[in-house]
């Protein structure tokens, strides 16, 4: 695992000296590493790690299980912040009556998702920001990178998922980028019908395949108007996308957001200022 | 897995020990069964849920004839794991075809990923397809052809059922096929879907004809309309129209905007009607609606009509 060094440091000390919390509450972004974490506790603490889903029967399953085992375990419950609030006051109950053998991690991209009364039975760790240079490390240790793909990889990625999702299409990182500077370049120079044909290039849904991801997406099409803005080059026009972009991408923390329309209307409201 | 392995299992007579058809083509996937209930030699048991397989779990028939098992919308199956790997293990069935049947398969479960090999899709058929299955049963013009297949939503056991009925009617009025039809559309008789009357509500909003679009609006409500569905028909009209209308290249629209035939369809006999500014603000106005009703900034109820009210 890159990085985390602090983090893995901390959960090597609670194993050595058996003081390891029974609840443990991991927040970072989606792609930082969380379940590795825990796979790396439960390797340090040899003991196995069982996943459980987040819907109200899995957590039902979860606490009918934990009282029974009679070897320890560690299970891990992953997206605890998108659980629906019935699965979260089930939650609570092996929260306010930890089982001996069960130690539980749970892991969540925003802490304010997680119900105070869960959150107070738990003991809260944050994933640690990567350096670029561990993105770039873990991006040569997977693929060919170039120093173009290492720039891209430093300009848009914040943790290791990132860098996965910069590289799952066919043409790259590279590739990627270009997409990104043809649609700043032509945005506002085309049709209304081919702008919103934009978003048939980008992942908005979970079965998309071969797309760009959305979030990446508007961070690199931020960091290009931001390198426009510094050179002096329209000021005005790119600090306005820039504004833009940010209060759309602000609308992907909404729960059940349309992300088609969001970006649609992304597109609509670049066209309105650029035009 | 493709229709095509399907159709070779079925000429070879080499068939699996389980299948999981989904789609919305029903007819289509009907008579799949059929076949290979006949090329098997089989006949067909529908069972009503997935308990009653324990049944034929490990039971050898003497007459060493296959059966095929058809089980619709089993929750159990899709939900429980180990259930479902009890029932797919080799020679559980031996003595049967067992096929699972769902109208829908989310591409992100369990199910999809593991059992592709097994999953058969039956999608709609296309516009030239239909068109020759429909010619094959009643004499139709080819624009009557056409009005029929997107009335029925390309779904081709509606079309028969509505090619049924034209031919009734027919041979007791004594008029042709065509005529039939012309008048069973007037009379309301073959059923149009509610896409016509959503493209109406969005003619009426932005063409300022208020009592229309609330009458529209109240209609919708009755028929049990849920606002989100009402809300994402509205923003997918308004879009649909505006692609339509802003294309640059009149070719081959439904490969510039990305639309489907029957949507380009719709929005082009509507084309020229509204000004693309206005389709913008109906489209920015229903996506806020939408949003706010998720972040509770906008009662559900009052979404519509909050659109209306900041269109107008």
């Amino acid at each position: 695992m890159i990085g985390q060094k602090f983090l893995l440091n901390s959960f090597d000390n609670m194993v050595k000296s058996a003081c390891l919390p029974k609840f443990i509450i991991l927040i970072g972004a989606d792609g930082s590493g969380k379940k590795l974490i825990a796979n790396h506790i439960a390797n340090k603490s040899k003991l196995p790690l069982c996943e459980y889903g987040i819907s109200v029967d899995s957590v039902r399953d979860l606490i009918r299980d934990v009282y029974k085992i009679t070897t320890p375990l560690i299970y891990l419950l992953s997206g605890v912040d998108t659980m629906s609030v019935a699965a979260k006051n089930t939650l609570l109950k092996v929260t306010e009556e930890p089982a001996k053998m069960a130690t539980i991690i749970v892991t969540a991209t925003d802490l304010s998702g997680v119900p105070n009364t869960v959150r107070s039975r738990g003991q809260v760790f944050y994933m640690d920001p990567y350096e670029p240079d561990e993105l770039v490390d873990f991006a040569k240790s997977k693929y060919d990178v170039t120093d173009e793909d290492e720039y891209i990889i430093r300009s848009v990625c914040n943790n290791p998922g990132d860098v996965l999702k910069l590289f799952s299409t066919a043409d790259g990182a590279q590739g990627f980028y270009s997409f990104v500077t043809k649609v700043l370049d032509n945005i506002a120079s085309v049709s209304g019908a081919n702008a919103l044909k934009i978003s048939s290039s980008i992942r908005l849904k979970d079965t998309d395949e071969n797309k760009y991801d959305l979030t990446l997406f508007w961070r690199a099409f931020m960091s290009v108007c931001a390198n426009k803005l510094m050179s002096g080059e329209d000021p005005l026009k790119y600090q306005q996308a820039i504004q833009i972009t940010t209060k759309s991408s602000q609308e992907l923390r909404i729960k059940g957001i349309n992300k088609q329309s969001a970006f649609d209307v992304w597109v609509l409201n670049i066209r309105k200022v650029w035009c | 897995m493709e229709l095509s392995t399907l159709k070779l299992n079925i000429q070879t007579k080499d068939f699996k020990d389980f299948y999981i058809f989904t789609g919305l083509e029903i007819e289509v996937l009907r008579r799949y069964i059929l076949q290979i209930a006949k090329v098997s030699g089989s006949d067909i048991k529908n069972l009503d849920s997935i308990t009653e397989l324990a049944k034929f779990s490990h039971t050898r028939s003497v007459l060493k004839n296959k059966s095929i098992l058809v089980i619709r919308e089993s929750k159990e199956f899709i939900q429980d794991d180990s259930l479902r790997t009890k029932i797919t293990q080799k020679n559980a069935f031996s003595d049967y075809i067992l096929i699972f049947i769902y109208t829908t398969l989310d591409k992100r479960s369990k199910v999809y990923k593991n059992y592709q090999d097994y999953i058969v899709e039956f999608n709609l058929l296309n516009e030239d397809v239909l068109t020759k299955y429909i010619l094959k049963d009643i004499d139709l013009s080819e624009n009557n052809c056409k009005r029929l297949i997107n009335i029925c939503e390309n779904s081709y056991g509606r079309i028969l059922l509505e090619i049924d009925k034209i031919q009734n009617y027919a041979c007791v009025k004594s008029i042709s096929s065509n005529q039939a039809f012309t008048d069973l559309v007037a009379q309301n008789i073959i059923y149009i879907p509610p896409e016509d009357a959503v493209f109406d509500f969005v003619h009426a909003v932005l063409t300022n004809r208020k009592s229309q679009a609330f009458s529209l609006l109240k209609e919708s409500y009755d028929s049990g309309e849920a606002t989100m569905v009402l809300l994402a028909n509205l923003y997918s009209s308004a879009k649909s129209l505006y692609q339509v209308q802003t294309v640059s290249s009149t070719s081959n629209i439904c490969q510039s905007t990305g639309l489907t035939p029957f949507q380009v369809k719709l929005a082009t006999s509507r084309k020229g009607i509204y000004k693309s500014t206005d389709l913008l603000r109906f489209m920015e106005l229903t996506r806020n609606a939408e949003k706010g009703i998720k972040t509770g900034e906008i009662e559900e109820t009052q979404a519509v009509p909050y659109i209306l009210v900041n269109f107008w």
